[in-house]
């Protein structure tokens, strides 16, 4: 890191040359050395004359905080002081999970003439969901004539937040158990929504637009249409982020378990946010991440944000039992899961026996390939998946459906059977 | 570091050279073969150790453009000159002084920045303008020394002592203002 102007080998090598080839002439009595020193001689003076006094200041910015997967901003890098500055250069580090343009990461432009300050705006795509930082690297400048340099000087790397993909999720099916206030889920209970429930005889208090005219003519009494009403329902997310299998690729490549997982909550997040559900999110690892359930557009970007927080890892002592969950009864509980961790398990179990309607998402790569295709490896991850048939085959006992993650729809069948469920009486422990 | 790995990172760096940074360091290569075709057409006799050492160390500039080895270049191909031609002020002498400008300024501009960079127009249009000052300031010299030769004025120990002080009077300027570089800030 060099924060002072240096001549470059360009203007030393221009003021050597010429000066040797100046008293060469002289000494030698050659003109002809001047002449071939001269145009080198103009070199020098001209980065003489223009030795820069003020060390310029270097700072980075981000265009946007937050961006979402695949989607871009601008790297700003701020000089000030820069009145002396003839060229900026800027080399990024190069990254795995965001990619400047041009992709080699070496960008340089001209300054304004004596402006103050020069700004190199450098386009940056995140590839992947997360938190990360852009812009590690170096700048260097150069004044006038190319006769000095200053840096290259470090860089302040800037944060940046990368949220998961826009939703690609939709359902039709409603949640079984809808207990807000007002909501698009259909109820229970009779009430003013849009839901068909009945026809029945008049009483006071009915409004007239829901007068069934044909049954009240055929019948002789007067009839309505009655309706089941219309409420909203809580939603928990629960990310699993002990352990991610797969090697991710970003936007560009395969996804890991823990890439749809996390983009998969994110999309239902967003469904159900955007119906006016309420969402809350809890990661089941070393990921302190626990948003409580809340509404609105507000929430989502909250959703999201914490989302972008969740890094893989397991804590040890983890017991699910022991949690507290903060969610109130009936709230269905959907779980993204790789299915390959007793937590994950011990999760499913514990809210299940809580009352709780529970789904799991199994978010297991279906196209998964080993990359070290030894023997051993390759056992080893058969009996890791006999592993998993095991606790799958414990989930299905505690009459938890687990459905594979296939974007829109993924959760309709299963959410309509638990509809149908939910009418008949069962047996919890309290 | 070994130089291995040096030689290594050298050619990891060359090839993520950008197409006019390769078009420039070109620059710097053809120059110097030209030079040396110059020195044979200006009447010198090169052997073919001297031709093979200005070749490497013209190949080793373009690599290495932002290094004093393009100073040694321009200083060995100067020699060279100085060596083997009469000094005569004639159209070879123009042609090997736009070679030695043309190879100082590629060097120049291929040495802004990490060699994966592209230039933009505004810089390169710079650049063609203070070429065309130092080529315009070349053939003036040139005209006026050959207007000087013609005029066959004998310097005496005087003139001699004057232009000695002007060239050591620039030095003394450049080295206060080069060697020492910008002033603490």
């Amino acid at each position: 890191m060099n924060r002072t102007w240096r001549p470059t080998n360009a203007l030393l090598r221009a003021a050597l040359a010429s000066a040797a080839l100046l008293v060469g002439a002289v000494v030698f009595s050659r003109p002809d050395l001047l002449v071939l020193g001269v145009g080198l001689l103009v070199h020098a003076v001209g980065g003489v004359l223009h030795r820069p006094t003020r060390v310029p200041r270097t700072r980075a910015r981000l265009g946007h905080a937050a961006i979402r997967e695949g989607e871009g901003t601008h790297l700003h890098v701020l000089l000030d002081d820069a009145a002396d500055v003839e060229f900026a250069a800027v080399a990024l580090a190069p990254r795995r999970w965001w990619r400047p343009r041009p992709a080699t990461g070496v960008f340089g432009a001209a300054a304004v003439p004596r402006a103050d300050r020069h700004e190199l705006s450098i386009p940056v795509a995140s590839l992947r969901w997360g938190r990360q930082v852009v812009g590690e690297g170096v700048v260097g400048v150069t004044s006038a004539w190319a006769g000095y340099r200053c840096g290259p000087v470090d860089l302040a790397p800037v944060p940046l937040t990368t949220l998961p993909m826009p939703g690609r999720y939709d359902g039709a099916a409603p949640t079984p158990h809808p207990i807000g206030l007002v909501g698009t889920n259909p109820a229970r209970r009779p009430g003013e929504g849009s839901e068909f429930a009945s026809i029945r005889p008049f009483a006071p208090g009915d409004r007239l637009r829901r007068v069934q005219w044909r049954v009240s003519l055929r019948t002789g009494a007067l009839h309505v249409t009655s309706t089941v009403a219309e409420e909203d329902a809580s939603v928990l997310l629960l990310v699993d982020s002990g352990v991610e299998i797969g090697v991710s690729g970003g936007t560009l490549g395969a996804a890991s378990s823990l890439d749809i997982a996390v983009r998969a909550a994110g999309a239902v997040a967003e469904h159900y946010l955007r119906r006016g559900d309420r969402v809350a999110l809890r990661a089941l690892g070393v990921s302190p991440v626990s948003v409580p359930a809340a509404s609105g557009d507000r929430h989502l970007r909250r959703v999201l944000d914490s989302l972008a927080r969740i890094v893989p890892g397991d804590i040890r002592d983890a017991d699910p039992r022991r949690m507290r969950f903060r969610v109130p009864a009936g709230t269905v509980v959907v779980l993204f899961s790789p299915m390959l961790s007793e937590v994950a398990m011990l999760a499913v179990t514990t809210l299940a026996q809580r009352g709780l309607t529970v789904i799991v998402v199994d978010t297991l790569p279906q196209d998964l390939e080993l990359t070290d295709p030894s023997a051993a490896l390759a056992l080893a991850w058969r009996m890791r998946l006999v592993e998993r048939d095991a606790l799958l085959a414990r989930v299905g006992k505690t009459g938890t459906p687990v459905v594979a993650w296939r974007g829109p729809g993924t959760l309709d069948e299963v959410l309509r059977r638990l509809g149908r469920r939910a009418s008949l009486p069962r047996l919890v422990r309290r | 570091m070994s130089v291995t790995s040096e030689l290594n990172d050298l050619l990891t760096m060359l090839s993520r050279t950008s197409l006019q940074q390769r078009v420039l360091r070109a620059l710097v290569v053809l120059p110097t073969v030209g030079f040396l075709l110059l020195l044979t057409a200006a009447g010198d006799t090169l052997g073919p150790l001297v031709v093979v050492v200005v070749l490497l160390l013209g190949l080793l500039a373009a690599a290495l453009p932002d290094s004093g080895t393009p100073l040694g270049l321009v200083l060995l191909l100067v020699l060279l000159w100085v060596l083997g031609t009469p000094g005569h002020l004639d159209g070879w002498l123009l042609l090997a002084a736009l070679d030695l400008l043309a190879l100082h300024v590629a060097a120049t501009l291929a040495s802004y920045a990490p060699p994966s960079l592209v230039l933009d127009r505004q810089v390169l249009g710079l650049w063609a303008v203070r070429t065309a000052v130092m080529v315009t300031a070349t053939v003036l010299t040139l005209v006026a020394a050959e207007l000087l030769a013609g005029l066959r004025l004998h310097g005496g120990a005087g003139v001699f002592v004057a232009a000695m002080l002007v060239v050591l009077g620039w030095l003394g300027f450049v080295t206060g203002r080069v060697v020492r570089g910008a002033p603490p800030v």
